[in-house]
């Protein structure tokens, strides 16, 4: 004998040898080799129905995520900021007389480059600040 | 594999009930689809940690986005479809392979009369060499050789062309076959070469 089932042929054969046309089956019958491979393709399928399937759980997880209620927003931070912000323009309100006369005597140039510089590494830190932390308290967060 | 049977609440009883507000109802679609994002998911990652982490996140986007489904496919072929979606985006994120062929097709000493015996070694070594092969030959392999599933449950799933499908099972199979023969030949404490 020597045409032999292609390797598609075996595979169907293998999977499903009752819908595959007679003629197959006589095939594998009397071939040696073919059944041979038949064969071997049934114990790989067998295999790999019986391997272990892998078992993740994580249902507990999942669903103490869901029902974990939503954390209220810390409001805290801007109350300091506001009340900094407030505080610095009253302070700027009663002292206006005295700062208008130390400024009076500076030139316009250097007022300007003195106050942007300062505010702008105010801002810088702040900023800083904030994010560093909200990154320690979201470090903190246990729950 | 039936995973969702009869005598428990429909797809769309549990979606409703979920989408009320009935967590209790998520627990139990988690319940009746984890073998399958268990399947999908620890044949696609090698890593056990990423698995888990990728499992949680399979479920949290099946919660956000449950009031998506429309009933055009299974409940759990679509959670499948998530699964295997976050799964393909991990791969990508990280460059690794997806598809592709374990082993070159070189032609061996394989005269196809070598026969397998079935045994504890069997087993082991069918284990060990679907590691081998890539995540989705594996993936597919289990999922219609040890879940059950149909070529169009796996479409749904994969998004593959059934065609694609039948074809990389083809070649799963041959690869695998050829893969633990060519184990069963090489005497023991022979070290094989990787490709």
């Amino acid at each position: 004998m020597t045409d032999h089932l292609s390797e598609a042929a075996i595979q169907q054969y293998a999977m499903d040898g009752e819908n595959c046309p007679a003629w197959m089956g006589e095939h594998v019958k009397v071939c040696e080799r073919c059944s041979v491979q038949v064969n071997n393709y049934l114990l790989v399928f067998k295999e790999v129905g019986r391997m272990e399937v892998p078992v993740i759980d994580v249902e507990e997880l999942v669903m103490m995520k869901l029902s974990r209620p939503k954390p209220k927003k810390d409001w805290s931070l801007n109350y300091w900021l506001g009340g900094a912000g407030l505080t610095m323009l009253l302070a700027g309100w009663f002292l206006r007389a005295f700062l208008l006369n130390v400024a009076g005597d500076i030139p316009e140039l250097i007022l300007f480059i003195v106050l942007g510089v300062s505010v702008g590494i105010a801002i810088v830190r702040g900023l800083g600040m904030i994010v560093q932390y909200r990154h320690q308290i979201k470090n903190l967060d246990l729950s | 594999m039936n995973y969702n049977s009869t005598n428990r609440l429909s797809d769309k009883q549990l979606v409703e009930r979920v989408l009320q507000g009935d967590h209790h109802a998520f627990g139990l679609i988690v319940k009746d689809t984890e073998r399958l994002v268990g399947q999908i998911v620890g044949r696609m990652i090698s890593h056990a940690e990423d698995r888990k982490d990728i499992m949680q996140d399979v479920y949290l986007k099946t919660f956000k986005h449950l009031s998506g489904f429309r009933y055009a496919a299974k409940l759990s072929t679509w959670i499948g479809n998530i699964a295997y979606n976050t799964c393909i985006n991990f791969l990508e994120r990280r460059r690794l392979r997806v598809v592709g062929d374990a082993f070159p097709d070189v032609p061996g000493d394989d005269d196809g009369t070598e026969a397998l015996i079935e045994g504890r070694q069997l087993a082991a070594i069918v284990a060990a060499r679907i590691e081998e092969l890539s995540p989705l030959y594996r993936t597919l392999l289990v999922l219609f050789h040890q879940e059950g599933l149909s070529y169009a449950d796996i479409g749904q799933i994969t998004a593959l062309p059934e065609g694609t499908i039948k074809s990389y099972l083809f070649r799963a199979r041959k690869q695998l076959k050829e893969g633990v023969l060519g184990e069963y030949r090489e005497p023991p404490g022979a070290v094989r070469g990787r490709h």
